[in-house]
């Protein structure tokens, strides 16, 4: 288990490492928590000729607000999200999810930017910045652009990137009065990957449900929205009845993949009810 | 073909008298005692010295090729890409190894050939097909992608069953016959016809019992030099058994056990995985010979996963209980079926085993055994904890339970009248083993007492009115105490059994220096339990002297004697014996020079504090260093004659139990408990279970490996041609710290079971009946996760049935496991 020859770079700057990303081209990989990407050079999986390691790159861990967003740099750590207050008090959804990521010594190295670069349809952060309407920034060493969350993934292990291209911040807009959140997951063990993961955010205004928006992972694609779900849920009171049906909408919207812990029938029947479960807590969370 | 074994009756006198060396008593300065572990600082510092920290000058690294075809011919290996990449010294195939290496060691008779490196076939994803040595591991596995190997897929046989009637190219292993039963047999014991004539209900029931195995931190691994001068070896390794049948890799490489030392290193997790290691230290010698330098060869995660020597049992039972209307058991008949994998190294060893105790704790009259042992695609069975007897446990629980729901009796009712009543021990049961004391029905109540089955039964009914799937499951498990080989080995065979009796023996050697430290030597390595605190706590009450002044060293086997060691909850129950044996030997010769040197009369000396001093008379003493270092330099000051020179070595074997006059049967093994029991001074090395800083680690483990092998893993172990068989094991969920199923358990020491005294009026036997009680949460190992609904189940009322009867199955393995976490458990209760 050890991985085949590579060049390693170690850019000290954001330029720098665009620079060595535009010369590496197709051959190059960025190296950020390597908690994925390690893994799958030990098993040859992958057999990148250059790593561009990031963790020098200086301002790209930064978690901060700015203006009605929360930013997030690519090389944030999941232990620092996981531990942070702005998190906590501004994307309490994300906080929420982070508890399910990993094991202590993954989230001290792990990174926002690797997570949803390497973009695992059973990762949770994806569902997370898909339902939280999130951005990503994106630069190369001609332009950058920002992508929208749900646009950003585009199958499993797949995303817009284009060639050349990196992460540089991840933008969340700031949790609303009235927004309650809550993530449910199912997976074999503490700290695996989901078998399924449903991720939901309410804003509820005069008992009535004004918003919904449901994340989920462990399914085919990575940062999936199930928009006829949200859709039934706008005008209902959220009432145990409302959530049932949502549930079991649920449960017929998602398109999930067989994995080899959990069959397609068993995934549907873990979304309806953690749905139901997240439903509950998020619309409680809301008042 | 079928044996019959007439029931036995043991001589009047069977059991014999006790070799007890010490009487139980109470006080002791440092036996039982919760003191640090002597281990604990070079392991917490990283300073254990595991094989990955051994280097020698000029060593180079192996990796190993492996198959990614469950079964197939290799038709052609081409290795001069690999041979042609900068820093490779050797690549060797299996038909160039074969050359210098003859076939690894094996317990099976007839043997099933195998090689370190397969020749012409390979029979197992994972089956290492090449090897190459290169100045580091890195380069190794860059060559072993250079290797191009063209196979010639065969049938895949996975299924046990069928596995019994393959034909033609599915035969594994054509040379030894046309299919792939590796042994057929039936054996009887006792009237099994006349008792199922007799019953009122036969209970039967298919049972399943899937593959796991061991998950050791540090995997298998060797570091092996060859000198050709002298044609010696010199091998670094952490098996377990390496003064035991170490001997057996020289005989693989061609070479006199003169001319191989294994030398033991700290061995980083076993519970079987680390019991032999003959296919690492084979392999290694074989490349430090071909490449003409030392060698390190260490699994890496996918080679211990795919090409291990730890899978356990994996058995299809048929099985058929005749009992009376009111419940009791009158004879147990079963088929089973168990497949080995590609190859047999241990043969049959599992069952016998499983004879040992075939019965549990229950009066069944008569035994009838069928055995089929079959060969399949898969990675070859090895030791694993419990070594096939924890599943003989699980198949009676199940059987039990399938009693009393047939009867509509309550499960604990049933099991309380069977059990074997303290009045009727010795108790032989069917398949000859001896149990020789015990009060099962007190072990029983006192832990339905723990665990308060009232409470748990209410929550239970609240919970099912939830629509959560809570069972409640109860196992009553007999396990029996330290094993002799003979146990193991007696089932080999077709005609006549492969071994007679046999002793599995424990050594060590005791001395001291001139400084008086006592230096004590175990044959064993260091296999993470604590073999220097127990022998530290043994030798420092024996000589009175700070746990500081004894050191533990391990034997390599040029200087160890035979030492069967850890394996099967036997070493220290043996080790402590020989200690103890030992200590008086150079307690005596102590006393003796200490005698001489104060002119006093060795009756009137006692060892104190670390000094040797006159009865009853304060500061009239010698310091134990001053008389060990007058001992070793002023010796000509010592009278002449033997009682001046000897030093102490002590094996403890394990005392055959006499004859079976019933001539010519398989010994399944007599409970060896007479023997060994008596050289413990009670409490000796296991101490008292609630004071022991290393005991409750290895209760929680047990639990923890039922739950582990609790999905079910038949689905899973299925290697696919196209190799994904090899991907999806690495995917196989090991149970973590925090998936431990077991929330709060409870274990006693109860009353000696035996009020009997021998002649000198010391109690008989030092040893107890202990019971663990485990309260296995299942749904609770993840709060948060969808109460009771488990896979497409949970909707329909068959499905909460179904769900429950899993929940009971798996309650009842937590709790055979559970019933292992000590040696002597005896009763434990699983609640879900
Ligand atoms: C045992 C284990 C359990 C895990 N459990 C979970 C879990 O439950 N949930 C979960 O979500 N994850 C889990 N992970 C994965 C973990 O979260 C990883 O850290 C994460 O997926 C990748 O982040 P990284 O920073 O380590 O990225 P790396 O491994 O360094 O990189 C991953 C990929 O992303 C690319 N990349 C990295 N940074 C950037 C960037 N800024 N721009 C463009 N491309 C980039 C790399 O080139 C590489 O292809 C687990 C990992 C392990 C080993």
């Amino acid at each position: 288990m050890k991985p085949p020859p590579f060049e390693y770079v170690r850019p000290g700057s954001l330029p720098e490492a665009l620079d060595a990303l535009a010369r590496h081209g197709a051959t190059g990989r960025i190296l950020a928590g390597g908690q994925s990407l390690v893994p799958m050079m030990n098993l040859r999986l992958v057999k990148p000729a250059v790593l561009i390691d990031i963790n020098r790159v200086p301002g790209l861990a930064e978690i901060r607000v700015d203006g009605g967003e929360l930013v997030i740099g690519a090389l944030a750590r999941h232990a620092a999200l996981l531990g942070s207050a702005l998190v906590r008090k501004h994307c309490p959804l994300m906080a929420d999810a982070y508890r399910w990521v990993g094991h202590g010594p993954i989230r001290n190295r792990g990174t926002l930017g690797g997570n949803i670069s390497h973009a695992d349809p059973a990762s949770e952060m994806p569902a997370v910045l898909a339902a939280c309407d999130a951005t990503i920034g994106v630069r190369s060493a001609k332009q950058s652009r920002t992508i929208p969350a749900a646009g950003f993934f585009t199958g499993a292990l797949a995303t817009a990137l284009a060639e050349g291209e990196m992460v540089t911040e991840i933008r969340v807009p700031l949790a609303q009065p009235g927004q309650g959140a809550a993530w449910e997951e199912a997976a074999n063990r503490k700290g695996d990957f989901a078998m399924a993961g449903v991720g939901v955010l309410v804003t509820v205004a005069g008992g009535k449900c004004t918003h919904a928006a449901i994340g989920v992972a462990g399914m085919a694609k990575p940062g999936t929205r199930l928009s006829a779900t949200e859709k039934r849920l706008v005008g209902t009171a959220l009432d145990a009845a409302a959530i049932a049906a949502a549930a079991r909408a649920a449960r017929e919207e998602v398109r999930p993949s067989t994995s080899y812990h959990a069959d397609a029938t068993y995934k549907r029947e873990l979304v309806e009810t953690l749905a139901a479960r997240a439903l509950a807590a998020a619309r409680d969370r809301a008042r | 073909m079928t044996a019959t074994f007439p029931k036995h009756i043991p001589p009047e006198g069977y059991i014999p008298p006790s070799r007890q060396q010490e009487p139980p008593r109470e006080g002791y300065k440092y036996i039982g005692q919760n003191m640090k572990r002597v281990e604990d600082p070079r392991l917490l510092t990283g300073n254990g010295q595991y094989v990955g920290d051994i280097v020698l000058p000029k060593m180079a690294h192996a990796a190993v090729l492996r198959s990614d075809r469950a079964h197939a011919r290799i038709k052609r290996i081409d290795t001069a890409k690999a041979k042609a990449l900068a820093g490779v010294y050797l690549v060797l195939t299996g038909a160039e190894a074969k050359t210098m290496t003859g076939p690894t060691a094996q317990f099976a008779s007839p043997p099933v050939v195998q090689y370190c490196l397969a020749v012409e076939r390979v029979r197992h994803v994972g089956e290492a097909v090449a090897a190459v040595v290169a100045e580091s591991r890195y380069v190794a596995e860059d060559a072993c992608e250079l290797i191009e190997v063209e196979y010639e897929d065969l049938p895949v046989v996975v299924d046990p069953e069928a596995a019994m009637t393959s034909t033609g190219d599915a035969v594994l292993h054509p040379e030894r016959g046309p299919n792939n039963i590796a042994q057929q047999r039936t054996f009887r014991f006792g009237p099994v016809d006349e008792d199922f004539a007799k019953a009122d209900v036969v209970v039967k029931r298919t049972l399943r019992w899937g593959r796991s195995g061991a998950q050791p931190l540090e995997t298998v691994g060797c570091v092996a030099a060859y000198e050709p001068g002298s044609g010696k070896f010199t091998m670094y390794t952490n098996s377990s058994f390496l003064n035991y049948v170490g001997w057996l890799v020289g005989a693989s490489l061609g070479v006199p056990a003169s001319k191989l030392n294994l030398i033991p290193c700290m061995t980083g997790g076993s519970f079987g995985s680390k019991l032999f290691t003959h296919k690492a230290m084979t392999l290694a010698g074989t490349l430090a010979r071909a490449a003409g330098r030392p060698v390190k060869y260490l699994e890496d995660r996918i080679d211990s996963i795919t090409s291990c020597d730890n899978h356990g049992s994996d058995r299809l039972y048929r099985c058929e209980l005749a009992c009376k209307r009111d419940g009791t058991m009158l004879s147990l008949r079963f088929q089973v079926i168990d497949d080995y994998g590609a190859y047999f190294q241990f043969g049959v060893g599992t069952h016998g085993n499983s004879l040992c105790q075939i019965v549990g704790p229950y009066r069944i009259n008569s035994v009838q055994m069928e055995l089929v042992a079959v060969l399949t695609n898969k990675c070859q069975q090895g030791a694993y904890r419990g070594f096939g007897s924890e599943v003989t446990n699980w198949m009676l629980e199940r059987m039990a339970d399938a009693a009393a729901d047939e009867l509509a009796l309550d499960p604990v009712e049933l099991r309380r009248k069977n059990l074997i009543q303290p009045d009727q021990f010795p108790y032989v049961i069917p398949s000859g083993n001896i149990y020789d004391s015990g009060n099962y029905p007190a072990v029983l109540e006192e832990a339905l007492r723990i665990a308060d089955l009232p409470q748990w039964k209410k929550l239970r009914a609240e919970a099912r009115a939830q629509g959560r799937c809570v069972g409640i499951g109860v196992a009553t498990c007999q396990e029996r105490s330290v094993f002799s080989a003979t146990e193991f080995w007696s089932l080999n065979g077709t005609e006549n059994p492969g071994f007679t009796l046999t002793s599995s023996p424990e050594s060590t050697q005791l001395r001291i220096d001139p400084t008086g430290t006592i230096h004590v030597t175990l044959g064993s390595p260091c296999w993470g339990n604590s073999p220097e605190t127990m022998a530290t706590q043994i030798v420092a009450e024996q000589f009175q002297v700070d746990p500081s002044q004894v050191n533990v060293v391990y034997a390599d086997t040029q200087s160890g004697f035979n030492s069967t060691g850890p394996g099967g909850s036997r070493f220290t129950v043996m080790i402590a014996g020989a200690i103890v044996g030992a200590a008086k030997r150079v307690k005596d010769k102590l006393l003796r020079v200490a005698g001489h040197m104060m002119e006093t009369d060795v009756a009137d000396l006692e060892l104190r504090d670390g000094k040797i001093g006159v009865k009853g008379v304060p500061g009239k003493e010698k310091p134990l260093g001053e008389v060990a270092l007058f001992a070793h330099y002023f010796r000509l000051n010592l009278p002449e004659g033997d009682d001046f020179r000897e030093r102490a070595r002590r094996e403890l074997r394990v005392r055959p139990p006499a004859h079976d006059d019933a001539g010519g049967r398989p010994q399944p093994s007599r409970d060896l408990l007479p023997d060994h029991g008596q050289h413990v001074p009670r409490g000796a090395g296991r101490g008292r279970p609630e004071d022991r800083q290393d005991v409750h680690p290895r209760l929680r483990c047990g639990p923890r490996r039922g739950h582990g092998r609790e999905p079910d893993d038949a689905r899973r172990a299925h290697p696919r041609r196209d190799g994904a068989g090899h991907r999806h094991r690495a995917l196989r969920e090991v149970p973590l710290r925090r998936e431990r199923p077991a929330r709060d358990r409870d274990v006693r020491r109860l009353p000696d079971p035996d009020a009997r005294r021998d002649a000198a009026g010391d109690p008989r036997r030092a040893r107890r009946d202990a019971l663990a009680v485990h309260r296995v949460r299942h749904q609770g190992r993840r709060r948060r996760r969808p109460d009771g609904r488990a896979r497409s189940a949970h909707a329909s009322g068959r499905g909460r049935a179904l769900v429950l009867r899993r929940a009971l199955r798996r309650a009842a393995a937590h709790a055979a496991q559970g019933a292992r976490a000590r040696a002597r458990g005896r009763a434990a209760i699983g609640v879900r």
